[in-house]
């Protein structure tokens, strides 16, 4: 009989025992990846506008098909305690172990077959939803760039979870120990590492967050935990991490030869106990300890509250009991358990010792600049999971670029020794440090690697002085293919560029034709301008008065880049984005100014401007509602001077100002408030006509800085 | 054949199985006795490739069973336990009997289904204990294995069909050659039924013989003598067990019946009667020449 590795049988078996579960998964997802486009369409296009105006979305296989994370997370565990589950039950367990099959055999068919599923809910789902999405292309411009990769993520994850389960239920027999079981062999690994680095970087803070393969990053299946609990974002798991991807495929592979080995080892006498012997049992409930005093341990090494530990401790022991009386249900084995406390506890001192010498062996690392033989200017990651600053952007793809230059390695080495300084006395903070006498920030911080003679790269995280820095910059500034980083753009996807303006985070009305005009105006600009300057506009998040920021998609994915844009770096540009918004407000504005330089005999009765100037903390308006025929004279002269300084265009634009403008006219009352219009212009500095204003008055406010005017129209 | 040498299989500090040896010929239905621990569905589940033995072997066909596909096509085990997909009917379960056993009859599952008054499309979760083992007992005959395990299958249910198991399994036994093991802990239950009866306790085989055999090897003699006698004039008569009340003997002989009778009438006794020994009787008293004292319920 040819049954020892697969069979077709037991295959098409563990298809149909998944069909009522695999059915009602597919129903959910097709309900969520059909309803959710067309919800958002129909949210979009509730305003017109929208479609019109604004820029099209990207959305890339993950913002499409998001529910895919149920995959691994929700539908591989379900799938395998359908099929694997009942090897908890002896009568299960002794039957399928009965069958005429190897056990590798079994293992393999039943994988096999939940695999099949996984695959068929994911062809099927992406599909669906991926047509829903393109039926709909006003709306969304769909991409699938990196939808390999996510799916490469995402079958990781999944491979885990399955051969984590199927380790555990190997092991255990029943419910409550596999889960335990599943979950201490999947998490507790990576929860004591995370826990361990974490103390580290609080005992030696130069030592920085990146922890390489030891980082949260690396395991999919933490990564996508830790993102649920708050930190890391979908970039972290699912773009940009190939590496991780190839490290998790690796441990799934792992698991799933642990995991084959334990199923065909696995003795069907454990099926309704929690542990094949009592050494397991052992194990595991040190382990379920291990995870609350390995914490509470860390905790009182970062310093927390000694409160919490005293909490904790007593906790830990409460659970490594609660498990034992759960899984053995009776108090009769308690006292056996209880020399397993000695080992937890010199678990915890072995944590305390790991992570006390990891630190000194930190701090030990100060090399003299003839021993570094080359540097790297790391960076720290990305803003989040759509919004990339271009700064980010650029310095992740610097971040490969060799830095063998004596003098940068010799600042970058100095700035480690008093870095590490610091940080033995606790005083090293890892941020912009600013000195309240000059008012400026005087050091900032940024991730080094430093390569020795024989090629071992240590990454640490430096406080550098801002002038020093400079010197870095200034060096490696000469390195054409670091600087290329830093000027080159990525490709953006045309339709999706916007660019915001310094006020109030005004989104100018623009052609794709405006939009590719703009993006090659920045091109051609940023070749040609300071790099130096153009490193700090880019670091720096302040924007000028009249600055802008430029966002888009790009690369085929969703991920947005933004770069902000000062008139005094780029003023070109700067001011073809004024002119374009001009234009696009010269037909509206040569009504408005029509209704004020006479609006005694062009508006109707009720008229009310909402003007709108300045930064975006405040606001101007006249509330007030006017009866036109009773309106002072010095009134009707402001509103002629407004006009005029609406009207012109003929601005400086070194010294404009860009104003939002709301009014609202109706004849009868009632209807007055009912449709504002609204107008964005760019017009000529109040000061140059504030002279001719009687009744409405600009002032600036004191508190403010120089760069910062307050003006205020008000009545008098 | 399935033949076992020593085999032995410990739970913990528990021994399920004690060196136990035994062969069971093709053909033959083996019935397994013994009180609730003594090791019979741990032996059924071993020679079923469900548990490795600890030590010792245990072959089917000159082959060893764990973990031997071809070995364990030709066996079918109803435990104790019964297994069935939750909420599936019996066409559901024989569905997957037929993707399991290439061999599995189909028709013979429909008729017997049929004839048990079962119907095949109402979930295994509506009928009662004994519907349910009745049912699994049809899906294990229907994949016509070569070798059939049964442990406790009686359990649950009616005389009438008990005797409607019985006389498939005898039928399957009679027809196709096949062999079947059926474990309980009452003699009773398999006495009409066996041809080889194996008695285990405490993990270890105490007993196995030929139910004919054993049936005929032992018979109870009631004897009395006018004068004051004791046993030393039986001589070299095999006495298994014998009580005396006043001057009448009741013993318990193993040997041959005609020519002990011969033996016996030549002492001139007043009362010579013997009488059939039922086979419950017969296992008593071997486990008490044994040296153990055990009740067979």
């Amino acid at each position: 009989m040819k049954k020892k590795l697969f069979s077709r049988g037991l295959y098409v078996e563990g298809l149909r025992q998944l069909r009522l579960t695999g059915v009602i998964f597919l129903a959910a997802l097709l309900l969520f990846g059909i309803a959710i486009p067309v919800i958002q369409y129909i949210s979009a296009t509730a305003y017109e506008y929208y479609i019109d105006d604004y820029s099209a979305q990207v959305v890339d296989y993950m913002s499409m098909c998001s529910f895919m994370v149920a995959v691994p997370i929700v539908v591989a565990p379900v799938f395998t305690f359908v099929l694997f589950g009942g090897f908890n039950k002896r009568s299960t367990s002794d039957f399928y172990h009965s069958l005429p099959y190897t056990r590798i055999c079994m293992f393999i068919s039943f994988i096999a077959a939940i695999f099949t599923w996984i695959a068929a809910l994911t062809v099927i789902y992406s599909i669906a939803t991926i047509v829903t999405y393109l039926m709909m292309p006003k709306i969304f411009i769909v991409s699938l760039a990196g939808m390999f990769d996510i799916l490469f993520t995402i079958a990781a994850q999944t491979a885990m979870v399955v051969f984590v389960l199927i380790m555990a239920m190997s092991i255990t027999g029943t419910p409550v120990a596999n889960i335990t079981c599943a979950g201490l062999i999947m998490f507790l690994p990576r929860l004591m590492i995370t826990m361990i680095s974490m103390t580290l970087s609080e005992l030696a803070p130069v030592l920085g967050g990146n922890f390489g393969v030891f980082g949260h990053k690396y395991n999919v299946i933490w990564a996508m935990i830790y993102m649920f609990f708050g930190g890391g974002g979908y970039n972290d798991l699912y773009r940009d991490n190939l590496d991780c991807d190839i490290y998790s495929t690796v441990i799934a592979i792992i698991y799933a030869l642990l995991a084959v080995f334990l199923f065909c080892r696995r003795k069907s006498e454990t099926a309704g106990h929690s542990a094949p012997g009592k050494l397991t049992q052992h194990v595991i409930r040190i382990c379920v300890g291990l995870v609350i005093s390995g914490v509470t341990t860390c905790g009182l090494l970062m310093e927390f509250e000694i409160g919490a530990a005293i909490i904790l401790y007593p906790i830990a022991i409460i659970v490594y009991f609660a498990y034992e009386l759960i899984t053995q249900k009776t108090f009769r084995s308690i006292p056996k358990t209880i020399p397993g406390l000695g080992v937890l506890v010199g678990l915890n001192v072995l944590i305390v010792a790991v992570c006390l010498g990891g630190a000194a062996y930190v701090h030990s690392y100060t090399p003299d600049s003839d021993d570094v033989k080359a540097i790297y200017l790391e960076s720290d990651g990305f803003d989040s999971d759509y919004e990339v600053s271009f700064y980010k952007y650029a310095s992740e793809k610097a971040a490969a670029i060799r830095i063998e230059d004596k003098a940068a390695i010799k600042i970058a080495t100095k700035a480690l020794r008093e870095s590490v300084e610091l940080s033995e006395r606790g005083t090293y903070y890892g941020r912009d440090t600013y000195d309240p006498e000059t008012s400026s920030y005087v050091a900032t911080y940024m991730e080094v690697s430093f390569v020795s003679g024989l090629g071992i790269k240590k990454t640490r995280n430096i406080q550098i002085d801002f002038t020093e820095y400079n010197e870095i910059i200034e060096i490696i500034s000469d390195n054409k293919e670091y600087k290329d980083k830093f000027v080159e753009l990525p490709d953006p996807i045309v339709r999706t560029l916007n660019v915001y303006t310094g006020e109030y985070w005004f989104s100018p009305v623009l052609t794709d034709e405006d939009r590719k005009e703009i993006y090659d105006s920045v091109c051609e600009e940023i070749e040609n301008v300071d790099f130096n300057k153009w490193i700090d506009n880019l670091r720096n998040d302040a924007m000028d008065s009249n600055g802008f920021e430029i966002s888009y998609t790009m690369d085929g994915t969703s991920k947005r880049v933004s770069f902000k844009i000062n008139y005094d770096i780029l003023p070109k540009t700067s001011e073809l984005i004024m002119d374009k918004i001009n234009d696009s407000a010269k037909d509206e504005m040569d009504v408005l100014y029509e209704l004020l330089s006479d609006y005694e005999n062009t508006v109707d009765k009720y008229f009310d401007i909402h003007v709108q100037m300045g930064t975006n903390e405040w606001t101007i308006n006249t509330y007030e509602l006017y009866d036109l025929y009773n309106i002072p004279d010095e009134l009707d002269a402001d509103f002629k001077a407004l006009a005029k300084g609406m009207k012109s265009t003929e601005f400086d634009p070194e010294n404009c100002i860009i104003v939002n403008i709301e009014y609202s006219i109706a004849s009868d009352k009632s209807e007055y408030g009912e449709e504002w219009k609204n107008v964005v212009v760019y017009m000529p500095n109040p000061d140059d006509f504030e002279p001719e204003c009687d009744y409405f008055h600009f002032f600036s406010d004191e508190q403010y800085t120089e760069e910062y005017y307050k003006y205020e129209y008000y009545i008098d | 054949m399935i033949k076992t040498e020593n085999l032995t299989k410990r739970f913990g500090d528990f021994v399920a199985l004690d060196n136990i040896s035994c062969t069971i010929n093709e053909g033959c239905i083996y019935g397994m006795v013994g009180s609730n621990g003594a090791g019979k569905s741990t032996f059924l589940r071993t020679i079923s490739g469900v548990y490795r033995a600890d030590s010792g072997t245990a072959l089917l066909d000159g082959e060893p069973i764990y973990e031997n596909p071809a070995i364990k096509s030709k066996i079918a085990y109803v435990p104790d336990e019964l297994f069935y997909l939750a909420g599936a009917t019996m066409e559901r379960m024989a569905v997957m009997y037929r993707s399991i056993y290439p061999g599995f009859d189909y028709d013979r599952f429909r008729q017997l289904a049929t004839d048990l008054g079962l119907d095949t499309r109402k979930s295994l979760n509506t009928f009662s204990k004994g519907m349910r083992r009745q049912a699994v007992t049809i899906l294990a005959l229907a994949a016509r294995p070569d070798y059939i395990f049964f442990d406790e299958t009686f359990d649950g249910l009616d005389p009438v069909m008990r005797n409607y198991i019985k006389k498939l399994i005898c039928q399957d036994v009679v027809d196709r050659g096949a062999s079947a093991i059926i474990t309980s802990h009452s003699l009773r239950e398999l006495e009409d039924t066996c041809d080889q009866l194996a008695l285990l306790h405490r993990g270890g085989l105490v007993l196995e013989s030929d139910v004919q055999n054993l049936k005929t090897s032992q018979f109870k003699i009631q004897i009395a003598f006018r004068d004051d006698y004791t046993n030393e004039i039986f001589g070299d008569i095999d006495i298994v067990h014998s009580v005396r009340h006043g001057s009448v003997t009741n013993m318990i002989v193993r040997g041959d019946r005609s020519e002990t009778v011969m033996r016996l009438s030549a002492l001139n006794p007043i009362l010579l009667d013997v009488l059939p020994l039922t086979l419950e009787e017969v296992f008593t008293y071997e486990m008490e020449a044994l040296g153990y004292t055990f009740n067979l319920d």
